[in-house]
């Protein structure tokens, strides 16, 4: 009985020690990048964002901190299954441990595979050839031995356990892209940027001068972002002489569309007074007046401010036109003998419409004919 | 005078002006936009930009003038109203 016991508790007593090994190592395994912080608590840390199983048993998905994306949700049944299997084994042993009949019915028993801690046995030899006087590593026995193919830890869900959160390269390394810095980030470049060349300034009193220092980028304002011509800035002359052509090809525009409206306007009154005789002339010429009028108050609108949203109301001028229409047939019609029509009217006031594409076309044509003279404002 | 004929024409004619209203408004607000921001870009060039603009607002607001000259039409000259 007496052989019994110090053999089992040859084989519990590395049996332990294989299990501490196999935590060191699972602690360790799942977290190379953890291999930076060089010590456990940063360990800790990268297998809770790998989403390793905390000590405690509680599902990666149930921890605050953690997003259901980053959860590979196989390894992690992987996982509890073995946390189960691992725990009934833990049951196992701790009611077989001691002088007990159920650990002999385990050795008797063919279907229990006590190999692991036979094979665990291995490290215990080696440890015995160390020197006895020589001090351990200081990273420990246990994280320093590499996993060997035939230890205990070596099984396939630590293999899944590698494979799926031993990852090599990280999530932010985007294949050569990198995301966007934020606003945070660009400010603190800048300022170590600025500190760099502030240092580089202060040792080398030429580059200090040079317009890459940041003392002359600093001297960079709005103001030297204006339009250049030939690389330098334009002089106060040039800028009036070019505001002075603009405003002339704007007069140009607006007196050739009251022109050409004007001239449309006189030749369909004189044509609807052949035509249709003293009604049909009336009502073109009303129509007529309403669109000189018409052309007016839209000049006076694209040359207040606001882009054309301010100015005098010019949608008004046909409300006003079918207004003195109803009118001028309700009380007057009879008595003058003239009455209006509304559909030469509409015609007569619609003549500027004919007129703006005529002025289209020509500021096409003269753009054509001048070449490339407006390239100066490109 | 048929009052149907009366109310159709005025739901018609407020039909027209207001739907007709609606897509030359946003193209005028576009393009009053545009030009106040070339102005403000360009100060040099205020006389063509207006110039430019002054045909678009003619040919924009042109859209609006039809619906008004429908709804007008309803109301000050309604062909159906004998």
């Amino acid at each position: 009985m007496s052989s019994l016991t110090s053999s089992l508790g040859a084989w519990t007593r590395p049996s332990t020690r294989a299990a501490g090994a196999s935590r060191g190592r699972s602690r360790a395994a799942p977290t190379t990048r953890a291999k930076m912080a060089g010590d456990d608590d940063d360990a800790n840390a990268g297998r809770k964002k790998t989403g390793a199983p905390a000590p405690g048993g509680v599902p990666v998905w149930q921890r605050k901190n953690v997003r259901m994306w980053e959860v590979d949700i196989e390894a992690e049944f992987e996982r509890q299954e073995r946390r189960e299997r691992e725990a009934k084994e833990r049951q196992q042993k701790e009611a077989a441990s001691g002088l007990g009949f159920g650990r002999l019915n385990d050795l008797n028993d063919m279907n229990v595979d006590l190999s692991a801690q036979l094979r665990a046995k291995k490290p215990d030899a080696a440890e015995k050839l160390t020197i006895p006087g020589l001090a351990p590593l200081p990273g420990g026995d246990a994280k320093e031995r590499k996993a060997l193919p035939g230890d205990a830890s070596s099984s396939p869900t630590s293999a899944i356990d590698l494979a799926t959160t031993n990852k090599q390269v990280s999530k932010y390394d985007l294949d050569g892209w990198n995301y966007a810095p934020t606003r945070a980030e660009q400010k603190r470049w800048q300022r170590e940027w600025e500190k760099g060349e502030q240092m580089r300034a202060a040792k080398n009193p030429v580059y200090a001068k040079s317009k890459f220092s940041t003392r002359q980028m600093k001297k960079l304002q709005p103001k030297d972002l204006k339009p250049t011509v030939g690389g330098r800035e334009l002089t106060e002359a040039e800028k009036a002489e070019r505001r002075r052509t603009a405003d002339d090809a704007y007069l140009r525009v607006k007196e050739n569309l009251l022109l050409t409206t004007a001239g449309l306007c006189g030749s369909g009154t004189v044509g609807a007074f052949a035509v249709g005789g003293v009604p049909l002339g009336a009502s073109f010429a009303v129509g007529s007046a309403g669109a000189l009028f018409y052309v007016k108050l839209l000049a006076s609108k694209a040359e207040a401010g606001g882009g054309g949203q301010g100015g005098p109301p010019s949608i008004l001028v046909p409300v006003i036109l079918f207004m003195a229409l109803n009118r001028w047939n309700f009380f007057f019609a009879d008595d003058v003998g003239v009455t209006l029509l509304p559909i030469p009217m509409l015609l007569g006031f619609f003549t500027y419409k004919p007129a703006s594409i005529f002025q289209a076309f020509r500021d096409i044509l003269e753009e054509e004919q001048n070449g490339d003279g407006d390239n100066e404002y490109a | 005078m048929n009052p149907l004929i009366c109310a159709a024409s005025v739901v018609g004619a407020g039909l027209a002006i207001g739907l007709g209203a609606i897509g030359p408004g946003i193209g005028q607000g576009t393009a009053a936009g545009q030009a106040v921001e070339g102005i403000a870009r360009q100060p040099e060039a205020e006389g063509k930009i207006r110039g430019t603009l002054l045909l678009s607002l003619a040919f924009m607001e042109a859209l609006t003038i039809y619906g008004l000259v429908v709804a007008l039409a309803l109301m000050f000259a309604n062909p159906f109203v004998s």
